[in-house]
């Protein structure tokens, strides 16, 4: 900040409103104006304002994984496209996660926002696109094992100079994905959204003068690291380790390792994922723009859920990524779908060693994946059709407060398909769609349960899965019991039901059902503190059994639903006496 | 002709009457509201007026009535103890959700917990399929069992939502009239009378909140009714709806649901008869009071209707005024956050204990506290004559926010009134910028006791050129309710591609839906040139699961009318969304009647004559940054043709306009103050 322009507490919170609301009307301006629902109705983007050095001031976010990818983004494009390099109605694409990203289909558009010949800021917006080519349909193959395969790759290059839009190099990258209709359609959204920003930038600039509104721009950013550094204050400094695991890249099933090392300093966290699993043959490896994302997602849940997206945080928080490793892959390493399993596993490892440092803030294991569920193949009158839906399941128990039971945890957010447009919309019959008895983890506070949809496939079809937790229970917090791992079945339409790996693809007959069951939240506290009242109501919503109040929770329960207080009081006696399982359980992952 | 109208307006503090006479003149007053029992206010204010106005009370021909009753019930989760029965398999809907967390980033913020516990839900086996078609009929024994547990669990009121019920309403009838059979007196809604339309979760959500409140309704309506009857009124009694139309108590029993964001329709509807009357066709309106902000967007005379709206979290899928509320008001209280960033809201010192100046042991300073220190608002005769104490506002504002700021006490006061401004602001670009609305071709309409103190600086700060303020700022609700009709609203869902070959079915679809109104209207006394049926057609583009809403012709629908719907709808696109895909044909989704049944309306009287009040006293005001002398004026003395340049204060018992230098203000024939506002 210079010396000329006094800050004042009062301008910063009136300007830092008006740059917020650039940041949103970007984002409606981009909502409204793309072509596929991804970007529309699932709003899979993100839309920003920076400092004209690449600091991000204001962002209007839809998923938290944008949360990481944004900041990192344009300071690598302004490292190849510096301030003498841009001028007025430029316009940078690029989407290669080796610069800065997360996977192919997300592309940003950078430009730079001047105001009588001056760089007063770079505006930017990242939005999921349904195909980037590559080596299956939506780009998102499970199969592939270098990025070739996954799509076309973007390197930073000009879309427009000087507000020319290159349309030989759109006609380029066109060519190369499957719904070119749409992919023209979503890039002059993303363009649209930013000229909206830059106009009313502009405008504001003329309003307050370029050089104050930089100032504040700057000052925006300094609150953000002010917020920051005063929630740190409420965690004791210390250095905490946690190590989670990933079952496999889909390839093979081998465990993959997540470790992260957090030291919480007076000034400052700093992550250091050393230890972690070299990086998979398969598509899961995290880029280091998700691995921001997800450590950032964590720190700013416990510390501070309504701060602003900011470099304010990017700058007390010091992210090691080993290159090599599952955090950090090598070029040219498969990364897309890290977004569905890895990312998930990286928040709850960062959220795993804050758990040791504010226990109370955090949330035991939840769901631990994003459960992907696919079903494609030919409907009504002989037309191609693909349901695709990620599930949710249970969120971890936190102090006080029991786990939100059937809900997307972590990285993701995102709507589930109702019954009835499944069944309306493709050849498929939902049996079952409910919560999972007994999946919570058992504690104090009780871990959310897990969901569980059962579908029937009414003509041939083939049936993808991508899940978790189906083998490393979701771990439970201060002596909470794990959540219950997930589970796939498969009922041929003259068989019995077959267990099924977490990740699969099979082409199955007409009448076979598929049920998928997402795993729960772990438990937090000891369930035995838990009060039996409490307990007793979970088996009247038939949301716990009466053997698991037994058992796990040493509440008795008499015939007509009442506590047994006798027998109770004598199972958690005996309980005290003798330590039982439950008051190993620390916290940690227990494997096979 | 009426002889005499009656609008009552049920808010958090105040009770808000308009009694408007056959020859045009309009008595409004205020009477304290009785939350354990609304009628009392009610039916206290309605004798008062009367006596007082020597009217005899049979002389008053229709109430028109906003009550609060049932979305209290959903805010203080007093409601009906109530059961759900749910297709097999299928229990957990209600749980789930669209199984999204409320807040990205906060674990602790919960979804709604339903409004009914998951030990009275229970499963039917029965199934019926997308296309109506039945896979498991509902059999005797299975409904019996399931009525069976009902009649055990002892509630009072039941929902019913099956599978497909929108589709195929035959299993739920078949329960509806064997509930009723078995258990007499029990409450019971069915999905498919309520909202015959797709999407499981929203249209269970919106039969659980009409099972919630009904019996609430139920009893509040007893008590209001038989005290009108013993106070020999026996004129008509509409209840308003957040579409803005109201309906009789006879259906506002059955669907109580429809009352539950009808709170700041009054307000719009105030909107619509301003634009109709100025010919300001396009206004936002703008609704402050103590606590929060009511925002909507009146574009060409007409405010965009919605189909879903939250309350509480709950999703309500029926039409209702696109209204956007914020937590800004007189009441906000202004905090320092551990950045060092003054803010203001969402936390409000509400009516108790109030700003500090209020004197009822509020320590926070507010929005009103910083306006009195500023000179803004006066200390006698603020909110109906209570007086203020500045002292406390002083105190307040400087050990918390001065102090800390190293601010003097006007400029904090001003940095409060600042920032509670751009967070008004924020939300006026919502319902415009980002709507496709730019908002220097609108008018800002503004009431509430603090819309009008506040709406110049907003308006300067949106490009808004002109700010309309309504003779009654505090009562407009009300007042707005006074040109309110009968709506009632038919709906059915019609999933198919908006192509030739359907539009026969569409046509006998709507004959069926318009029968089914038009009988209803008539069945209330409603005369046939009485009757205006509205046609709507839900369209998307294939893909898409959201739907634009298409008023269409309420003839029978042809080749022509076709074309004409498609092109209609690539254009709403385009306004709506920026964009339209003129090769791709629409997919209809449901259609929709509404059927209004038009009430006598009185013609208003102008404003009386020209007068020249005086200013009544000269206060000094801080204006940017200095303290200023200010004239101010009573509103009651001023009349149509009064002019008037700022800066200038003009008083009125519960509200107060204030006008910056450079603006400067004219009083309408109806007596609405319109200012122009300096660019």
């Amino acid at each position: 900040m210079k010396d000329e322009t006094k800050i004042d507490p009062i301008t910063l919170e009136v300007l830092r409103n008006a740059i917020q609301s650039v940041a949103e009307e970007m984002g409606v301006t981009l909502t409204r104006t793309a072509f596929s629902p991804n970007i529309k109705d699932r709003r899979d983007c993100s839309t920003a304002v920076y400092t004209p050095d690449g600091a991000l001031v204001a962002q209007a976010e839809h998923i938290p994984l944008h949360l990481g990818l944004m900041p990192t983004v344009v300071r690598k494009v302004l490292e190849i496209f510096p301030a003498d390099r841009l001028a007025p109605g430029d316009a940078v694409i690029i989407n290669d996660p080796y610069v800065s990203g997360s996977h192919l289909p997300d592309i940003c558009i950078i430009s730079p926002v001047f105001v009588r010949g001056r760089l007063l800021a770079i505006v930017a917006n990242l939005a999921h696109h349904v195909d980037v080519g590559g080596m299956v349909p939506g780009s998102m193959s499970t199969a592939a094992t270098e990025i070739f395969q996954e799509g076309v790759r973007i390197p930073p290059v000009k879309l427009c100079s000087g507000g020319r839009l290159n349309r030989e190099l759109l006609d380029v990258l066109a060519h190369n994905v499957r719904t070119a209709e749409e992919f023209y359609g979503d890039i002059e959204a993303q363009l649209s959204a930013n000229r909206v920003g830059c106009k009313r930038l502009q405008e504001l600039a003329q309003k307050t003068g370029v050089e104050m509104l930089g100032d504040y721009m700057r000052e925006v950013i300094n609150y953000g690291e002010r917020r920051f550094l005063a929630a740190l204050r409420d965690v004791p400094a210390g250095s905490y380790c946690f190590s989670d695991y990933l079952e496999g890249d889909g390839l093979t099933g081998d465990l993959l390792k997540i470790t992260a090392s957090l030291k919480i300093k007076e000034r400052g966290i700093s992550v250091d994922f050393t230890g972690t699993s070299p990086q998979a043959k398969g598509p899961v490896n995290a880029t280091r723009g998700v691995a921001l994302a997800c450590v950032y997602f964590a720190v700013k849940a416990v510390l501070d859920p309504d701060l602003p997206a900011s470099d304010g945080i990017a700058r007390l928080v010091e992210v090691v990524t080993p290159t090599g490793t599952l955090v950090n892959p090598r070029f040219p390493a498969p990364v897309a779908h890290a977004n569905i399993n890895t990312a998930q596993r990286i928040a709850d490892v960062v959220l795993g060693a804050l758990a040791q440092a504010v226990p109370h803030k955090v949330t035991a294991a939840g769901t631990g994946s994003m459960s992907n569920f696919t079903i494609g193949g030919k409907g009504i009158r002989q037309r191609y059709y693909s349901y695709v839906e990620t599930y949710g399941g249970g969120q971890g128990a936190k102090r006080g407060q029991d786990g939100m039971d059937g809900v997307h945890v972590n990285m993701t957010n995102t709507l589930n398909t109702p019954v009835e447009v499944i069944e309306m919309s493709y050849p498929l019959m939902v049996e079952r769609y409910g919560l999972v008895p007994d999946s919570g983890g058992p504690g104090e506070f009780r871990g959310g349960t897990g969901l569980v949809r059962e579908i029937t496939v009414l003509e041939d079809a083939t049936v993808s899965v991508s899940t978790e937790r189906c083998t490393i229970t979701p771990w439970g917090l201060e002596g909470g019991r794990p959540g219950k791992t997930a589970r796939c079945l498969l009922k041929a339409p003259d068989g019995g039901w077959a267990e099924m790996p977490g990740k699969f693809t099979s082409a199955v007959s007409k009448g076979t059902a598929i049920l998928l069951e997402t795993a729960g939240g772990g438990g937090f506290g000891n369930p035995f503190l838990r009060p039996p009242e409490a307990v007793r109501q979970d088996v009247i919503d038939g949301l716990v059994s009466r053997d698991a109040a037994a058992e796990e929770y040493g509440v008795v329960l008499t015939e007509d639903f009442q506590v047994d207080i006798e027998k109770t009081c004598e199972k958690r006696d005996k309980h005290r006496a003798v330590p039982s399982s439950t008051q190993k359980s620390k916290g940690f992952p227990h494997y096979p | 002709m009426a002889r005499f109208k009656l609008a009552v307006d049920t808010g958090g503090t105040f009770t808000d009457f308009c009694l408007l006479q056959g020859n045009g003149e309009l008595h409004v007053f205020k009477e304290a509201s009785s939350p354990g029992d609304p009628s009392r206010a009610v039916l206290a204010g309605i004798k008062k007026i009367t006596s007082e106005k020597g009217i005899p009370p049979e002389e008053i021909d229709l109430f028109l009535h906003g009550t609060t009753v049932a979305t209290n019930a959903v805010l203080e989760q007093k409601g009906a103890r109530l059961a759900l029965i749910t297709t097999k398999g299928f229990r957990d809907i209600i749980f789930i959700g669209r199984q999204n967390r409320p807040h990205l980033y906060n674990f602790r913020q919960l979804k709604p917990r339903p409004l009914v516990p998951r030990s009275l839900v229970f499963e039917v086996n029965e199934r019926v399929l997308a296309d109506g078609s039945v896979a498991v009929a509902l059999g005797e024994e299975d409904a019996a069992t399931v009525i069976g547990e009902v009649a055990e669990a002892g509630v009072e009121s039941v929902a019913v939502c099956l599978l497909h019920a929108y589709a195929n309403p035959a299993h739920e009838l078949l329960l509806k009239r064997a509930l009723q059979q078995r258990l007499p007196g029990l409450f019971v809604t069915i999905s498919s009378d309520i909202l015959p339309e797709f999407r499981e979760y929203e249209r269970t959500s919106t039969t659980v909140l009409n099972a919630f409140v009904g019996p609430v309704m139920e009893r509040y309506l007893s008590r209001l009714e038989k005290g009108l009857n013993s106070a020999g009124i026996k004129s008509g009694l509409y209840l308003m709806q957040s579409s803005g139309g109201v309906i009789d108590p006879a259906v506002a029993r059955e669907q109580s649901v429809r009352t539950l964001l009808s709170g700041p329709a009054g307000g719009v509807l105030a909107g619509i008869r301003v634009a109709r009357l100025t010919g300001y066709k396009n206004l936002i309106t703008a609704d402050m009071g103590g606590t929060s902000m009511d925002i909507c967007l009146i574009h060409k005379g007409r405010p965009r209707l919605i189909t879903e709206g939250p309350i509480e979290g709950y999703p309500l899928r029926l039409p209702m005024l696109d209204i956007h509320t914020i937590g800004a008001g007189g009441g906000s209280i202004a905090w320092i956050d551990r950045g060092g960033a003054l803010r203001v809201g969402p936390q409000s010192a509400g009516a108790f204990p109030g700003p500090a100046c209020y004197d009822y042991g509020g320590q926070e300073p507010t929005v009103t506290d910083a306006s009195l220190i500023l000179g803004r608002i006066s200390q006698e005769d603020f909110a109906g004559g209570r007086s203020l104490r500045p002292e406390l506002s002083e105190r307040s504002i400087s050990q918390k926010i001065a102090k800390p700021l190293g601010l003097s006490l006007e400029e904090a006061a001003e940095g409060i009134i600042k920032v509670v401004n751009a967070n008004m602001a924020r939300a006026m670009r919502v319902v415009s910028v980002q709507k496709g609305h730019d908002p220097r071709n609108f008018t800002l309409m503004a009431f509430g006791g603090a819309g009008p103190l506040h709406a110049v600086e907003l308006a300067r700060e949106l490009g808004v050129p002109r700010v309309l303020v309504p003779p009654y700022p505090g009562v407009t609700s009300a007042w707005g309710m006074l040109s309110a009709d009968v709506r009632r609203d038919y709906t059915m869902t019609f999933r198919a591609d908006l192509v030739l070959d359907v539009i026969d079915r569409m046509n006998s679809r709507f004959l069926e839906l318009e029968s089914r109104g038009i009988a209803d209207l008539l069945g209330k006394g409603f005369r046939e040139d009485e009757i205006l049926l509205t046609r709507f057609v839900d369209l998307r583009y294939k893909g898409q699961s959201y739907e634009l809403s298409l008023p269409v012709p309420g003839t029978l629908l042809g080749e022509k009318e076709l074309e004409a719907i498609t092109r209609c709808f690539h254009r709403l696109h385009r306004q709506y969304y920026g964009y339209c895909r003129e090769n791709a044909p629409p997919e209809t989704v449901a259609l929709r009647l509404a059927a209004a049944g038009r009430l006598p309306k009185v013609k208003l009287r102008h404003a009386a004559g020209k007068k020249e009040p005086v200013a009544s006293e000269v206060r000094m005001v801080y204006l940017s940054g200095k303290f200023l002398e200010v004239p101010v004026y009573q509103r009651r003395e001023i009349a149509a043709g009064w002019e008037v340049k700022g800066p200038a204060v003009i008083s009125q018992i519960d509200s107060t306009t204030l006008l910056w230098p450079g603006d400067s203000a004219r009083c309408d024939r109806w007596g609405n103050m319109v200012i122009n506002v300096k660019g």
